[in-house]
């Protein structure tokens, strides 16, 4: 099976509303064949509203998302995959076809899902109901599932929040060496500055809907969380985030003329 | 911990009450001067029991009261089924329906007895037809409600991975209205044979409603008590079956596998 090259992603200007409340405003945002971007921001900064619209669970109210890739749009949607922050196994059938999900029930795509389990480490566990793995399994399964439609982009919904610390390491280390055996392009939305600057080419940093700045991470993999480089890049992402004027309602922290009240 | 054993002893249990009751009745009416022609004993509805399946006549009409009960239960349910599906799955249908739905709902079925014997007379359609309108509303209810009850975000996830409205149903939808039908199906099945019971012994000429009516005329009460147990034991039977369905098709649910989980290992 050939495996599909990273999608680039492009978003330009897009900005999303629901009534009079704008989640999202003016969001430019590029990511190369490949590439792995994290999106960081407080809670409610609109940071899964973009990765919706990314994976055309959403439509903008204006601006466009691009997903720029060889072909016509709907078959370069079929490469898209979101792992959420809940699994959303179907409880209703066995983990094996859970992970085969929308994928012709043959031989060849059962043994591709056997595959992807074993490579998340759940070999064996194919027969097994989701009632009965841990948080963590079912997060393994999610991601098993996203990767064996072989993506050209992952989207990744803070997929380890719910986990426990020691959990939460280990599936990061998979993530990433999946995705530099597949080069995927990955875009991982996430609420721990850590985990984005271990894992990402860039941070973004995402403060009331619109980009507050962008980081480069430019540290060899796999990157050492004790270095004195990864702690400072850790520190100045967490100093940007905090610096927004500490608020994260909108109409305090756009400059006035810009925000949505002025445009009615 | 010996856990077959104790199983077992588990599955004496339901039995312990019925039994004894059994008994003690019957050393009750043998005791009691002169009260056999009201109450019949255990022993001589048994009697009577063996009579009747020997003539042919306990077959029968218990055969033709459980055509009734499937076929009412076909129609009925199938059609509550349709419509919970659709209106739970599609809010324009829901808009246009439902009120209507629940007007009908709210009329006792059985209050229409007179006027489908008038319509309809005393053969067939009219037990199948109130028996129908009995379970349909039960299982219209809880298939609706299943289909309410489930996580739109695995819709949404469906969707993503390509699924069509056709396999979103197949794959999601009914798989997970599932437990809440087979509820519906539960609560029908009492309503169906309340439904048979009353249909039939207002008018009929056959079915187990028709032998008690017939046995109250020549003062059988060992027939009449027959009659009941009859209806008692059809309604377990249904209810077990339901059970079955229910650990069969939703045997994925964490409380069911809790339960099940020791049994299945050798």
């Amino acid at each position: 099976m050939s495996a599909t090259p990273g999608i680039p992603l492009h978003l330009e200007a897009v900005s999303r509303r629901i009534g009079s409340r704008s989640i999202l405003e003016g969001v430019h945002l590029r990511a190369r064949a490949g590439e792995f971007v994290a999106v960081v921001g407080k809670s409610g900064c609109g940071k899964t509203s973009l990765l919706r619209l990314i994976a055309g669970l959403d439509t903008p109210t204006s601006g466009v998302v691009k997903l720029e890739a060889a072909g016509p749009e709907p078959s370069v949607r079929g490469h898209v995959r979101m792992v959420f922050q809940d699994a959303r196994l179907l409880p209703w059938r066995r983990v094996i076809d859970n992970v085969g999900l929308g994928q012709p029930r043959d031989e060849t795509h059962r043994r591709a899902a056997t595959e992807a389990l074993a490579r998340v480490g759940l070999r064996g566990r194919e027969r097994d109901w989701p009632g009965v793995l841990s948080g963590g399994e079912k997060q393994r399964v999610a991601l098993a599932r996203a990767l064996v439609g072989r993506p050209g982009l992952l989207l990744l919904d803070e997929p380890l929040g719910a986990l426990d610390a020691f959990t939460r390491l280990e599936v990061q280390r998979l993530l990433e060496g999946i995705w530099i055996e597949r080069c995927f392009t990955t875009v991982l939305v996430t609420h721990d500055v850590q985990e984005a600057v271990a894992l990402a080419d860039r941070v973004v940093c995402l403060a009331a809907g619109r980009v507050a700045s962008t980081q480069e991470i430019d540290l060899p993999r796999p990157r050492d969380r004790l270095t004195s480089p990864f702690t400072s890049l850790v520190a100045e992402v967490l100093d940007r985030l905090g610096g927004e004027g500490g608020s994260t309602r909108p109409e305090l922290a756009v400059p006035p003329g810009r925000t949505l009240t002025s445009v009615g | 911990m010996g856990r077959g054993a104790m199983s077992e002893r588990m599955a004496i249990l339901p039995w312990i009450i019925p039994v004894a009751l059994v008994l003690a009745w019957q050393l009750l009416v043998r005791r009691s001067p002169g009260g056999h022609a009201l109450i019949p004993a255990p022993s001589e509805i048994a009697a009577a029991a063996a009579r009747l399946v020997r003539s042919g006549e306990l077959l029968h009409h218990a055969w033709v009261s459980l055509q009734r009960a499937l076929l009412g239960l076909a129609i009925g349910g199938g059609l509550g089924l349709f419509l919970g599906l659709v209106n739970g799955y599609w809010p324009l249908a829901e808009r246009l329906l439902d009120t209507s739905v629940q007007m009908v709902r709210n009329v006792p079925h059985l209050a229409l007895i007179p006027l489908v014997i008038l319509w309809f007379g005393l053969g067939e359609p009219s037990k199948i037809l109130l028996v129908a309108l009995g379970v349909l509303f039960p299982v219209y209810v809880n298939t609706l409600h299943g289909v309410r009850s489930i996580d739109p975000g695995l819709l949404e996830m469906g969707h993503l991975h390509g699924l069509g409205p056709g396999a979103l149903f197949r794959q999601i939808i009914f798989p997970g209205a599932l437990p809440s039908i087979l509820v519906g199906l539960r609560f029908a099945l009492g309503v169906m044979w309340l439904s048979l019971i009353v249909a039939e012994t207002i008018a009929t000429d056959s079915g187990i409603g028709y032998l008690a009516m017939s046995a109250r005329e020549f003062m059988q009460t060992d027939v009449l008590v027959l009659s009941v147990l009859l209806y008692a034991l059809l309604g377990k039977v249904a209810d077990s079956a339901a059970r079955l369905a229910e650990r069969r098709f939703i045997g994925w649910d964490p409380r069911y596998l809790r339960s099940s989980a020791p049994a299945a290992r050798p």
